[in-house]
C-alpha cells in the first residue's frame, strides 16, 4: 500500500507588528485583511498550505492568532519580513514537582597514575605548543582532566595513567587540525601527531562557496560584532569601534580568535587563489568589539552600542555570532532599531545541541542561521567527527551539526563545521553556529552587491524588507526541513564581472 | 555592584531632567543613544526610579559568553 502523506504539525502563533501591537500605516490593511476564519494563503502567499488559518483576533487591526504547519513559518515570515510572528506560549501555575533524576554510574576504581604526552607536528615532527587537552574518563558526565600543552608540547595529567580515556579531545591553537579519540589508554611520553592545515584544503566553506573573485561584495559595508577583528594579513578593516564599557573605543583589534575567524569566513582576501578568502572579500569590513579584555562575557548594553554605530557606520548587514540566556527588551530595540535604518542582523541559533534557538537569534527581526557540515570537508579524527548527525540532505553528505539549535524561527542554514579561516597569527580550523552566521552574512552581502537598485534605496525598514525578499528568492532548500534550515542555505551563484 | 539599562521610550530627545535625576541617583557608567548604563549596590533605587520614569523601560544588564561548541569539563578526576 502506498504510504499516506504525512499530515504537518500545526502549532499557534501570534503574528504581532515590528514593535508594540499597533500596525504601522504601510501594514494596517494587511492586519485589517486578516479577520478570524480567513485562509493565509489568500493574503500573505498563495502557495501556503489551507490549513493556515487566522484563529483569533484582539480587534480589526490587532494581533492575530494564526494556525500554522511549523514548517512554514520561515515562509511567511519572508513574505513579511516586517513583522514578528512568535509561537503562542502557556503559562504553568508555579508548582514544584521533584524529579527523580537517574542515579549517576559507578566509576570503576581504577588506580590513578600521573602520566605525560606530546603533541607534536605529523610532518616535521616540531612540538605543538598552547594546545588545550581535554581527556574524558567519563564523558557523560564530563569527568576527566584537561590542559595546555607547554613549549616541548607536553601536557602532565595526575590522574589519568591507567586509566582508560572515554573521549579524547584536543584543540590547537592555530595551523593545525584538531584530534578527537575514543577508548583509549595513554602511555607514559606517548606521541601524538596533529595534521597541520593547508590553505588549499576543500572545507566546506570553499565546497559551498569556492573562491570567490576579489570584487564580490564590493559596495557592501559588514560589521562583525564580536571578540574584535585581527590583525591578521588577509584581513582589511575598514573601520570599527570598541563598545565595551571602560575600555579605548579605538581598541577593536581581537582580544580572543573567535572574531577573526568569523571576519575572515566574510572577507578574507589573500594574495593568491590558494589562499584563505572569505566568501564575500570585496565587502568593506567594519569591527565592533563587544567583549572586553580578559573577560568572557559581552554586555548586552555594549552589543546595543556596537549596533547603533554599525547603523551610524552604514552597515547593510550585521553579523552577530554570539547569544544565549533569555531575551531582554533593550536588545530587541536595538534590532529593531537597525531594521527600521535598513540594516539587516544575521544572528547565530547557539550550539546547545537541537535546543531552541538561542537569543537573540530567536527574535523575529534577527535573521538566525543554523549550521550544517559536509562529510569529506574535514579530516577523520578531527573533533568534528561527533558533529556529523541526522539529518541528511537531499545530498545524503550533507548534515544538520548535532549542535545546532532548531526551531520555528530558523531562516538560513549554512556550513559551520570544520571551517578554515583566519586567526591572529595564522589559520585554524573552527566549528559551530558562529561560523555557519558570518557564512550566511558573506552569501547574502555577495548577492545584494549585485543588487545597486535595493542597496540604493532609502535606509527604512523598506530596504530591509527588500533585502529579505530578495535573499530569500535566492536561497536553496538542502533537504533538511525548516526547522533545521529554515528556508535553506543561501547559495554561491557566479556573478559577473562589474561593467567599467 | 548591580548594573542595568535604562532605556528611553519617549518621542523626543532624552529629557535633561530625567537625566540629571538618573545621575543624582545612582552612578551611571556608560551611555547609547537613548540608553544609559548605570550601576548600583541598592537595587531598591532602581525601583524608585523605575517608578518616577514611566518614559523609561529598565532592565538588568545581561552577558553572553564567547560561543563554542568544544565540551567542557564539569569535575576533575
Amino acid at each position: 500500500m502506498p504510504d499516506s502523506p504525512k499530515k504537518p504539525l500545526l502549532q499557534n502563533y501570534i503574528i504581532l507588528p515590528t514593535r508594540g501591537i499597533q500596525p504601522t500605516e504601510s501594514t494596517t490593511a494587511f492586519f485589517s485583511a486578516l479577520k478570524t476564519g480567513v485562509a493565509l494563503n489568500s493574503v500573505v502567499r498563495d502557495d501556503l498550505p489551507p490549513e493556515a488559518v487566522v484563529l483569533d483576533s484582539t480587534r480589526d487591526t490587532g494581533a492575530k492568532l494564526v494556525q500554522l504547519p511549523e514548517d512554514v513559518v520561515a515562509e511567511v515570515r519572508a513574505a513579511q519580513p516586517g513583522l514578528r510572528i512568535v509561537p503562542e506560549v502557556f503559562y504553568q501555575p508555579q508548582r514544584y514537582m521533584p524529579v527523580i533524576r537517574v542515579q549517576a554510574r559507578q566509576q570503576a576504581q581504577a588506580p590513578k597514575a600521573a602520566v605525560q604526552i606530546q603533541f607534536v607536528d605529523k610532518v616535521s615532527g616540531q612540538p605543538i605548543q598552547n594546545a588545550y587537552v581535554v581527556a574524558f574518563t567519563n564523558f557523560e558526565q564530563r569527568v576527566g582532566e584537561g590542559g595546555n600543552t607547554d613549549a616541548e608540547g607536553k601536557i602532565s595529567f595526575k590522574s589519568l595513567g591507567g586509566q582508560t580515556i572515554e573521549q579524547l579531545y584536543v584543540y590547537p591553537a592555530k595551523d593545525y587540525w584538531s584530534l578527537w579519540r575514543r577508548n583509549l589508554k595513554f602511555t607514559n611520553k606517548e606521541v601524538f601527531k596533529l595534521q597541520p592545515v593547508k590553505l588549499d584544503y576543500v572545507d566546506a566553506k570553499r565546497y559551498f562557496y569556492p573562491t570567490p573573485a576579489e570584487t564580490d561584495g564590493t559596495g557592501v559595508r559588514v560589521g562583525i560584532i564580536d571578540t574584535g577583528v585581527g590583525p591578521h594579513p588577509n584581513l582589511t578593516v575598514a573601520g570599527g569601534l570598541c563598545t565595551v564599557t571602560g575600555e579605548n573605543p579605538d581598541e577593536y583589534t581581537d582580544v580572543d580568535q573567535h572574531g577573526s575567524h568569523v571576519a575572515g569566513i566574510v572577507a578574507a582576501r589573500a594574495p593568491d587563489p590558494k589562499g584563505m578568502w572569505g566568501v564575500a572579500p570585496g565587502v568593506d569590513l567594519y569591527a565592533y568589539r563587544v567583549f572586553g579584555k580578559n573577560s568572557q562575557g559581552a554586555s548586552n548594553f555594549a552589543i546595543i552600542k556596537a549596533i547603533e554605530q554599525a547603523v551610524a557606520d552604514g552597515c547593510d548587514v550585521i553579523n552577530m555570532s554570539l547569544g544565549g540566556g533569555s531575551p531582554d527588551e533593550a536588545t530587541q530595540d536595538a534590532i529593531t532599531y537597525a531594521f527600521d535604518h535598513g540594516t539587516i542582523a544575521f544572528v547565530a541559533t547557539g550550539n546547545d545541541g537541537r535546543q531552541p534557538v538561542s537569543f537573540p537569534a530567536s527574535f523575529s527581526l534577527s535573521l538566525a542561521v543554523g549550521a550544517m557540515g559536509r562529510k569529506g570537508t574535514f579530516p577523520a579524527n578531527t573533533t568534528d567527527a561527533p558533529n556529523v548527525a541526522a539529518p541528511y540532505g537531499t545530498d545524503p553528505k550533507n548534515f544538520v551539526a548535532e549542535f545546532s539549535n532548531i526551531g520555528p524561527e530558523v531562516d538560513f542554514i549554512a556550513p559551520g563545521v570544520g571551517i578554515l579561516s583566519t586567526v591572529p597569527g595564522g589559520y585554524a580550523p573552527m566549528s559551530g553556529t558562529s561560523m555557519a552566521c558570518p557564512m550566511a552574512t558573506g552569501a547574502a552581502a555577495r548577492l545584494l552587491a549585485t543588487q545597486p537598485e535595493t542597496l540604493n534605496l532609502p535606509r527604512s525598514s523598506a530596504r530591509s524588507e527588500a533585502f529579505i525578499k530578495f535573499l530569500t528568492s535566492k536561497v536553496k532548500s538542502m533537504g533538511f526541513g525548516a526547522i533545521y534550515e529554515g528556508q535553506g542555505l543561501i547559495p554561491y551563484e557566479p556573478i559577473a564581472p562589474p561593467v567599467v | 555592584m548591580n548594573r542595568y539599562i535604562f532605556s528611553y521610550k519617549g518621542e523626543s530627545a532624552v529629557p535633561a531632567e530625567d537625566r540629571r535625576l538618573i545621575e543624582s541617583t545612582v552612578n551611571v557608567v556608560d551611555e547609547g543613544r537613548n540608553k544609559l548604563l548605570v550601576e548600583t549596590a541598592q537595587p531598591q533605587q532602581i525601583d524608585e526610579l523605575a517608578a518616577q520614569l514611566p518614559d523609561w523601560k529598565v532592565s538588568q544588564e545581561q552577558t553572553y559568553a564567547i560561543p563554542s561548541v568544544r565540551p567542557q569539563l564539569k569535575h576533575r578526576l
